[in-house]
């Protein structure tokens, strides 16, 4: 329950006063002697993981202090440990020169650090104010009740001094994005923060409302608090932060001030390593044209999307995480159904409105989760395999048992699937292994066009080889594969042509040879 | 006043609807139906219906479900005169034991619930067994009879003219709205069911919180098992049995989403009385008592679907799923 472990648990941040919060919390405006923040030597580790390995950071009062890095650099997690929503292993947070223990998310709360997180953290069927003021409600009646006009006053303050004009009795569903994310930061002056987390704010909002929130962390930036500012869009790095901080493979590669650094410096640095060859892919010449999408729109996730998917070769779809590639194979295998725009399957204009209708016209979609969703667990090899295909292999009722073992058999011996037999379970095979059951599953339906999300992800090294030699296999055999993959090496090595995604676009298309990862990343944060 | 009339706005959902409809179609089937005296019937009826979703409405709203109720409230009530019949306890003392042995009950579907993470039908549905056991170990399959009837003021006392379990569950459906709805403690609740992540992160004790709600459930439980004892002036483990389920169409029919974060305990009165007034009306018109439970099903069912779409845009769904999607382009 305490905030404080450490020498002091005195009230110096005791609950703030209607006032107070008005007034805005911290007296000095600008850059002070001391940091505000320091954090030392801060690791973490997941199971099988190591999040985090000895990172520093600091921030001053009145800075925006940004933090960069690839999907799955560290952000977030030293976002998490800083919010209490994690306890780290090892490390010190000093906040006023105080070292500090941050064992809750509620300590992190009174330690006055507010984070507002990318997926909002608000409560639909609540109240504006209600949300505002949620766990810290202003009390009457002996500290019985809830003072509801002092929270509604409280909160048309609070907005206010934002510049916003939001009912406070205004239910949180009934506000647009940006409007529900002005809700957070006025929460976030509720709780008299000094620290304000800004978690990939940006990334559901347009350029207008962009301009608005930088306002608003300017504003708080001017009272004095101290921003971090998390964020993919390197221009919009460059317009809000003072100084830019760059993690990769969760360390800390380097602080710089954001004059100094240019955007394709900062990309060096978050890519880093070397890429070497070490993808299986035999070149194929380019056939005709099986998948084309012109002009596809789905509202607010796509815009106006235009792809060619040919015979012989892999195209990867990279981006960043949000940028609208898995909403796009959504789209194309029918989960998703497009407002506008045409998808052509084999040269005949189609209407995919259904996951059923696009696996009769010969697509695969092995999703990115395939624990979730791609796979029955607790089934045999055999059963996954042939589940999917049951119609095509058992025209008549009854299922023929010799039929289905041998063609299970088949593929787990043409796929190499490592299993002691065919009745094993899937869940006890290793990832490589199920992404292999996955891929037979869809082979079995003769699937003609495969789309593969993160196909290698969470997979051993050797494990992902095998799989892009069957990749590249398939590809051979003249079944095309639109590839969707974070991991740059994977993209840069396994495809043929690349398209980048951004914001719902296509930002850019290369060719293998011409592409590499300074131009796509480049692409893809829209520098 | 605006407010007044916004929250009057409100309250004219479909299971009100449905409900002013039973009345006139059972007033003109039977004469005695619309009278004060029935309408007296249909509340005593309703009292202990009323108790017992008043937990389960707490319950769902956090996204949860309590399936240990019936059984709890029979276990209250045969504790309750095993110890008046056994112990020769003041019937208010014993009274307020059974109601302390359901909350226990509640508190532990809570603490398993919340501590180690599993859904909440795993313990309650447990407890329904062990209480249900337990209350036929107590009676020993007997009937428990022959106790000091001074409960039964609770059922059939009358207060300024009024029925007393009217004022019990007026006075406790009070408490419990202004709970919801004013206290901080409400607001959490709320939150919990709505977005349960959200809820943390604000700083709200959730698992403290859900553990306490179940508790409470029990609580009710109980009192609602004191209530039907006081009724029927006999306890037996398995006549409660079934309240489990009624509990939560009341709630579920009243309004509140089974989704949790919406709804409270405005709605659940609904629901009680619509149900309540339902079984009252079967029986003065003369319905056999097997058909009556067809009627029952049908009209939970349009009262959920009106209360949670619309009446008119749950037929232009079905319109819409009769005409087809169209039909999918040819192999390639």
């Amino acid at each position: 329950m305490s905030a404080f472990r450490g020498s002091d648990t005195d009230s110096r941040h005791p609950r703030p006063t209607e006032a107070q919060i008005l007034v805005g919390v911290a007296t000095t405006a600008g850059r002070t002697a001391d940091p505000l923040l320091v954090a030392k030597g801060i690791s973490k580790s997941f199971p099988g993981v190591a999040a985090l390995s000895d990172v520093d950071f600091d921030l001053y009062a009145g800075e925006v202090h940004a933090l960069i890095g690839e999907n799955g650099a560290g952000k977030s997690t030293l976002i998490k440990l800083l919010s209490g929503v994690y306890p780290i292993d090892s490390g010190t947070f000093i906040l006023d020169g105080q070292k500090i223990s941050i064992d809750s998310v509620r300590a992190a709360q009174e330690l006055g650090v507010a984070t507002i997180y990318q997926e909002m953290n608000l409560i639909p069927e609540l109240t504006v104010a209600q949300n505002i003021l949620l766990g810290r409600e202003p009390r009457k009646g002996a500290g019985l009740l809830v003072d509801a006009d002092a929270a509604r006053r409280t909160s048309a303050a609070l907005l206010g001094s934002l510049g916003q004009h939001i009912d406070p009795d205004a239910q949180v569903k009934a506000l647009s994005v940006p409007q529900q994310q002005m809700v957070e930061v006025a929460k976030a002056l509720s709780m008299a923060a000094r620290i304000v987390v800004f978690d990939e704010p940006t990334g559901t909002l347009a350029e207008k409302e962009t301009e608005a929130l930088f306002r608003t962390i300017r504003l708080l930036k001017a009272k004095g608090m101290g921003i971090i500012y998390i964020s993919h869009r390197l221009e919009e790095i460059k317009e809000i932060a003072d100084r830019v901080t760059v993690l990769r493979d969760g360390h800390h590669i380097r602080t710089l001030s954001v004059g100094e650094a240019g955007i394709d410096e900062l990309v060096k640095l978050m890519v880093g390593r070397e890429l070497k060859d070490q993808f299986p892919r035999r070149r194929q010449p380019r056939g005709e044209a099986v998948l084309e999408l012109s002009h596809v729109s789905l509202r607010g996730v796509l815009h106006d999307v235009s792809l060619a998917v040919h015979r012989g070769e892999i195209v990867g779809l990279s981006g960043l995480v949000g940028s609208g590639r898995t909403a796009l194979a959504r789209v194309i295998f029918g989960v998703d159904r497009p407002d506008a725009g045409e998808i052509r399957v084999f040269g005949r204009p189609v209407r995919v409105d259904s996951p059923l209708t696009a696996s009769r016209l010969g697509l695969a979609f092995l999703t990115e989760d395939r624990k979730a969703l791609g796979l029955f667990q607790i089934r045999s090899v055999s059963d996954n395999i042939i589940l999917a295909a049951i119609q095509r292999l058992f025209p008549r009722f009854w299922i023929d048992a010799g039929r289905e073992r041998a063609v299970a058999q088949d593929f787990v011996t043409r796929l190499r699937i490592q299993t002691p037999s065919l009745g094993q379970l899937v869940q006890f095979l290793s990832g490589g292994n199920q992404q292999k059951v996955v891929l037979a599953k869809w082979l079995a339906t003769q699937a003609k066009i495969f789309i593969l999300d993160e196909p290698t992800r969470g997979i051993d090294v050797g494990a992902k080889l095998e799989i892009h030699r069957l990749m590249d296999e398939l590809v051979a055999q003249g079944t095309p594969i639109v590839m969707i993959s974070s991991e740059m090496p994977e993209i840069l090595g396994m495809s043929d042509r690349i398209y980048v995604m951004r914001d719902g676009r296509i930002g850019g298309e290369f060719a293998h040879h011409e592409a590499n990862q300074e131009r796509i990343l480049t692409c893809a944060v829209g520098g | 006043m605006p407010r007044l009339l916004g929250i009057l706005a409100s309250l004219v959902s479909g299971p009100i609807v449905i409900c002013l409809g039973m009345i006139a179609v059972f007033s003109l089937l039977s004469e005695n139906f619309f009278s004060l005296s029935n309408a007296v019937n249909v509340v005593r009826q309703a009292s202990v219906l009323a108790l017992v979703a008043f937990g389960q409405t707490f319950v769902i709203l956090l996204a949860g479900i309590d399936l240990s109720v019936g059984a709890v409230m029979g276990l209250t009530s045969c504790v309750t005169a095993a110890l008046m019949l056994q112990a020769h306890l003041a019937p208010v003392l014993a009274a307020a034991v059974g109601i302390g042995v359901a909350t226990v009950c509640g508190l532990a579907n809570g603490l398993v619930h919340s501590f180690l993470g599993l859904n909440p039908f795993v313990p309650t549905f447990g407890m329904w067994g062990m209480a249900l056991g337990a209350a036929l170990i107590i009676t020993e399959e007997r009937v428990l009879t022959g106790f000091r009837s001074t409960l039964r003021v609770l059922h059939d006392g009358e207060f300024l003219g009024l029925p007393a379990p009217l004022l019990l569950v007026a006075g406790i459906f009070l408490i419990l709205h202004t709970f919801l709805k004013a206290t901080p403690h409400g607001i959490a609740t709320y939150a919990i069911g709505g977005n349960e992540g959200a809820a943390r992160l604000s700083g709200v004790r959730v698992r403290l919180h859900k553990t306490l709600i179940y508790a409470f459930s029990g609580f009710m439980a109980g009192a609602a098992g004191v209530l039907f004892l006081a009724r029927s002036n006999a306890a037996q483990a398995i006549d409660t049995i079934g309240y489990e389920f009624d509990s939560i169409a009341a709630v579920v029919v009243g309004g509140t989403s089974l989704m949790g974060g919406k709804g409270g305990v405005a709605q659940t009165l609904v629901g009680v009385i619509l149900i309540a007034t339902l079984r009252n009306g079967l029986n003065m018109v003369g319905v056999n008592l097997y058909l009556q439970l067809v009627f029952i099903g049908v009209v939970l069912i349009l009262a959920y679907v009106t209360e949670n779409q619309g009446l008119f845009h749950a037929l232009r769904e079905l319109k819409r799923r009769l005409a087809g999607v169209p039909a999918s382009v040819e192999e390639a």
